[in-house]
């Protein structure tokens, strides 16, 4: 038995107040004269137990009437483990998941909506049950964590507040972190009553380990003994979902194509309409099918009729997840990377990768030589300096200011460049290291190119392990390479022979890239590397676009820069030196859209934001799989409904019976009343 | 016999019967000064209502003639004057009685009880009533003798029936006041050994004593052959026992004082009082005594018809 206003517990003072009464205010009878006290004895002798009896009865009854008035008023629950611990404070840690899934649509029983209104509607059902004693942490996460507030608050009215504004995200899921980060707020509690409340779709997607491999919801340790654990999972009204994974413009017989890819997860397979969209105008720029399997991925190219001036978007039919089922994709001079390609002689086979599908493939490439260098520097991304002997010294000033500012740099040191002049130059100031002599392979021999950075953006989609090579390419001749302390090795041909080594905004690419000394020019692995390696030079991710979360982050020279999302809405940005170089660095960018990146008021570049493929997947784990991520028979599971609250409140304090004291306390002036007046009909008769 | 039963009623008008009546009335008789108004009042106030008294013509001497007034029965009609006058009237007569009543007035101290809601106390109705019978008695050539008695014989006035003997009865009856407890038994018992003659005894009680005490004294009159008027006189908050708060109640007699919660035993107490009434009432009724029970706000002409009745069974 606990109570939740245990003050009103005095109250059962009061209880003996009718006895006091009874006590010192007792009235002197009054003196009847009267003929004969002959009968009025004997009636008295036989009743006078009865009347003792009942006047003690009566006293009773109040005394028990007033004490289960006051009980009613300190409002008792009955719960056995808490005992009176339920008044202390209550540290209530809620997660609430905002990721991307969560704006799926809910099941119509559930009262429609979206999985995101049901999480604001629970938050505000448990935000109801804490007293003014109580604290939370309200922690909104997605991918990322959020808590409203840095530490466990009592200021209710703030949390409702935001609790009130929570919407999804386009972002993934990361339920490990927000787990983590709430272990670390019951630790530091202080409370004797700690809660745990874990709102979301429990989508599988969110329990995979950092490789992307699915794993089995598991929390950390943490202080569940002292810690009352309720999930509450949202289920949206289908788990049935097709969304887009891709949607790239791609070079076709006809003018540009959009190369789109949607993903299947246990939708009816069939043909599904998608139409490609102006993002601008909203005008309808082309239109076809996708040939949707059950499960997994489907791929179509649409003929457009023009390129979008910023870009376009490629849109599904609505499905139970709206926001997989528009793919925003940037078009155009501004939507693409601009690179500078400085090398001798006739195009080399660099030059007809980079040029390879533009604008499609998001670059264009334009040939300079000394001369124009500099001219052309202010509107480059990215300059790519391949297998040259030497450059002169404004050449060099020129590289040097447009890398300090930020800009990119990928330099081939291949056959023809001269080792001293580059250590002594660019190598030197960009304190990369010491390139060596070319070194030629033994007979029949041939180095291999060998993954030797995971996850690095550059070898986003190669499937190859550190220590593998990317590629069946066969280098016969490649040139050895002292890398610096700064450098990181990224490809590798073997320990004394770094392939492509990364700098600050600048890679190296120790091999030369013709057809006399490799065949690598010519394999399947070469236009994606170079491809993502200027990508990743010029916007810092391989993709073709960025994802909720990502910073944008460009080569920029001093002014004034605006980024704006698809709304025409400011994106908090800034121009950051790193080692020299200034960079716009934007804030995490949230919503999906194309986004435009001004200078002085003049558009130099948009770029698309698209969420992760691995939020479409609206799987989610089972209830038996969330309680078994925390130790045994902590957890338990609290579907929303309108009755939340209240089962919070029992399972908090205990079933609360102020309502049943209150009856017994009426039911026991009623019976005070009853008893007293029996026998009070004559009485009143004969007044 | 200069004042008769049917000359005053003949001589009533209505208005004064209206006023007459009002004295049979406790309240209202409460209020007046002297046994002896009180008395005269109360008979006339009874005299005046009766209107066709069954009670005429008791007497066999011959009083006056009145005018035959239809419904008169014809054994009365006086034939010699409707031979002699033609006029139809019919004889009354005088009444004539050899009866001789003794009215016992109980003095206990339980008599002096008024409660708020009477207008006199017990042993004052009781005082009022003997006198009117009393006054009633000597007006129809009865004799009255008194006896007051507490615990033993107080005043002990024998029957007359001269008309001076009314002021010695109403002089005995205002002179004294309740004292003493109730021992109606042995009162009763030296009462019937001292009254020779055979006649009426009118009690005039509250009763307070063990009901076999009494009812032997009164069986010990019936013995003698003499009929017995018992008037059972009680307060109204006596009978009713309408009190609320506690009290603490005062025996009259003893001084005993006894603390309760009244309305918690009101009706068993009612209902005992009740019993015993009854157990009166059966016993008389076995003993033919007359038992009439009366409370303080009773009209008196219930006591006197009461009386009445009985004279007319003894005549």
């Amino acid at each position: 038995m606990s109570f939740l206003n245990p003050l009103f517990l005095f109250g059962l003072a009061a209880a003996a107040i009718p006895v006091i009464i009874h006590l010192f205010t007792r009235r002197r009878p009054k003196d009847i004269p009267f003929p004969s006290l002959e009968f009025l004895a004997e009636v008295n002798q036989s009743e006078i137990r009865r009347l003792k009896l009942k006047q003690w009865l009566l006293l009773l009854l109040r005394a028990l009437a007033v004490a289960a008035l006051a009980l009613a008023m300190s409002r008792p629950a009955l719960k056995g483990s808490i005992g009176l611990k339920g008044g202390a404070a209550t540290t209530v840690v809620v997660l609430v998941d905002r990721s991307g899934s969560m704006s799926a649509t809910a099941p119509v029983s559930a009262g429609g909506g979206t999985l995101e209104g049901i999480a604001r509607r629970v938050v505000e059902n448990i935000l109801a049950t804490l007293g003014p004693q109580d604290e939370c942490l309200l922690v909104p996460y997605d991918q990322a964590i959020a808590p409203v507030t840095p530490r466990p608050s009592s200021d209710l009215g703030r949390l409702r507040a935001v609790a009130q504004g929570l919407t999804a995200s386009a972002r993934t899921t990361d339920h490990a972190r927000a787990l983590e980060f709430a272990v670390t707020a019951l630790r530091e509690s202080h409370a004797l009553n700690r809660e745990l409340f874990w709102i979301s779709d429990f989508q599988t997607s969110g329990f995979s380990t950092p490789g992307g491999a699915a794993a089995a919801p598991h929390a950390p340790a943490g202080p569940w003994a002292q810690t009352r654990i309720y999930a509450v999972p949202i289920t949206p009204r289908s788990a049935v979902n097709i969304g887009l994974t891709d949607a790239s413009l791609a070079p076709s017989e006809r003018d540009v194509s959009l190369s789109v890819t949607s993903r299947s997860f246990n939708a009816p397979a069939g043909d599904l309409a998608v139409e490609a969209l102006d993002a601008t105008a909203g005008t309808s720029i082309g239109r076809g099918f996708l040939n949707a399997p059950a499960q997994g991925d489907a791929s179509t190219l649409l003929p457009l009729s023009r390129l979008p001036a910023e870009g376009g978007v490629a849109a599904l039919p609505e499905d139970v997840l709206p926001l997989d089922n528009r793919r925003f994709f940037a078009s155009g001079r501004a939507g693409t990377l601009r690179l500078l390609l400085h090398e001798d002689g006739v195009a080399s086979p660099l030059r007809l990768a980079l040029e390879a599908g533009s604008p499609a493939s998001g670059l264009t490439v334009e040939s300079v030589d000394g001369v124009s260098l500099s001219a052309h520097l202010s509107d480059a991304d990215c300059i790519v300096l391949n297998d040259l002997e030497r450059i002169s010294a404004t050449e060099l000033q020129a590289v040097l200011d447009f890398h300090r500012a930020g800009g990119g740099l990928l330099v081939i040191l291949g056959a023809h460049a001269d080792r001293d002049f580059w250590n002594t130059s660019l190598l030197h100031e960009l304190a990369a290291g010491e390139l060596g002599d070319i070194d030629q392979a033994g007979a029949g021999g041939a180095w291999r190119l060998l993954n030797a950075a995971a996850g690095h953006p550059v070898l986003a989609g190669f499937p190859a392990r550190p220590g593998e090579p990317v590629s069946t390419a066969r280098f016969e001749r490649v040139r050895a390479f002292k890398a610096g302390a700064s450098a990181r090795i990224v490809l590798e041909f073997d320990r004394a022979h770094p392939a492509l080594i990364e700098l600050p905004h600048a890679m190296l690419f120790c091999a030369p890239l013709d057809a006399t000394n490799s065949d690598f020019p010519v394999s399947g692995a070469f236009l994606p590397l170079v491809h993502q390696i200027t990508r990743v030079l010029a916007r810092g991710t391989a993709g073709s676009t960025l994802a909720p979360g990502d910073r944008y982050t460009a080569p920029a020279s001093t002014g004034t820069w605006r980024i704006e999302d698809s709304a025409g809405r400011e994106v908090v940005s800034e121009l950051q030196t790193d080692r020299g170089a200034t960079r716009l660095v934007s804030s995490p960018l949230e919503a999906a859209g194309i986004y435009r990146v001004l200078q002085g008021g003049t558009l130099r570049s948009t770029f698309a934001v698209n969420p992760d493929a691995s939020e479409f997947n609206l799987a989610a784990a089972s209830e038996r799989e969330i309680l078994s991520a925390f130790p045994a028979g902590r957890a338990q599971i609290l579907h929303p409904g309108a009755d939340l609250a209240r089962r919070v409140r029992e399972a908090r304090y205990g079933r609360e019976l102020w309502k049943w004291f209150m009856l017994l306390a009426l039911l026991l002036f009623v019976a005070e009343t009853v008893i007293g007046r029996w026998g009070m009909a004559g009485r009143v008769k004969a007044k | 016999m200069s004042s008769s039963l049917p000359r005053t009623h003949a001589g009533a008008s209505p208005a004064r019967g209206r006023e007459g009546r009002a004295y049979l009335d406790p309240a209202v008789v409460a209020r007046l000064s002297g046994l002896d108004v009180r008395a005269r009042l109360v008979v006339e106030g009874f005299i005046s209502g009766m209107h066709r008294s069954p009670f005429h013509g008791f007497s066999v001497e011959f009083a006056e003639h009145r005018p035959y007034m239809q419904g008169d029965p014809l054994k009365n009609l006086d034939w010699k004057v409707w031979a002699r006058s033609d006029r139809f009237l019919v004889k009354q007569y005088t009444e004539e009685t050899n009866l001789r009543s003794h009215l016992l007035v109980d003095l206990s101290g339980s008599m002096q009880f008024k409660s708020e809601r009477a207008a006199m106390s017990k042993i004052e109705y009781a005082q009022s009533l003997a006198a009117a019978l009393a006054y009633l008695m000597i007006h129809q050539q009865d004799a009255v003798g008194l006896m007051l008695f507490a615990d033993e014989p107080i005043t002990y006035v024998p029957p007359r029936s001269v008309r001076s003997h009314m002021d010695v009865i109403l002089r005995t009856l205002g002179s004294v006041e309740p004292r003493g407890r109730t021992r109606l038994g042995p009162a009763l018992h030296q009462l019937a050994e001292r009254i020779k003659r055979r006649g009426l005894v009118i009690l005039f009680s509250d009763l307070m004593d063990k009901p076999e005490e009494v009812l032997s004294g009164l069986q010990h009159f019936r013995h003698r052959n003499h009929e017995v008027l018992l008037f059972h006189i009680l307060d109204p908050n006596e009978i009713e026992f309408p009190y609320t708060d506690t009290a603490t109640f005062v025996d009259l007699e003893s001084g005993e004082r006894l603390t309760t919660e009244p309305w918690e035993i009101a009706r068993r107490y009612r209902e005992k009082l009740e019993a015993w009434s009854e157990y009166y009432r059966r016993t008389c009724r076995d003993s033919r005594i007359d038992y009439v029970r009366l409370d303080t706000r009773t009209p008196f002409d219930r006591a006197l018809l009461a009386y009445l009745e009985k004279r007319g069974r003894q005549l």
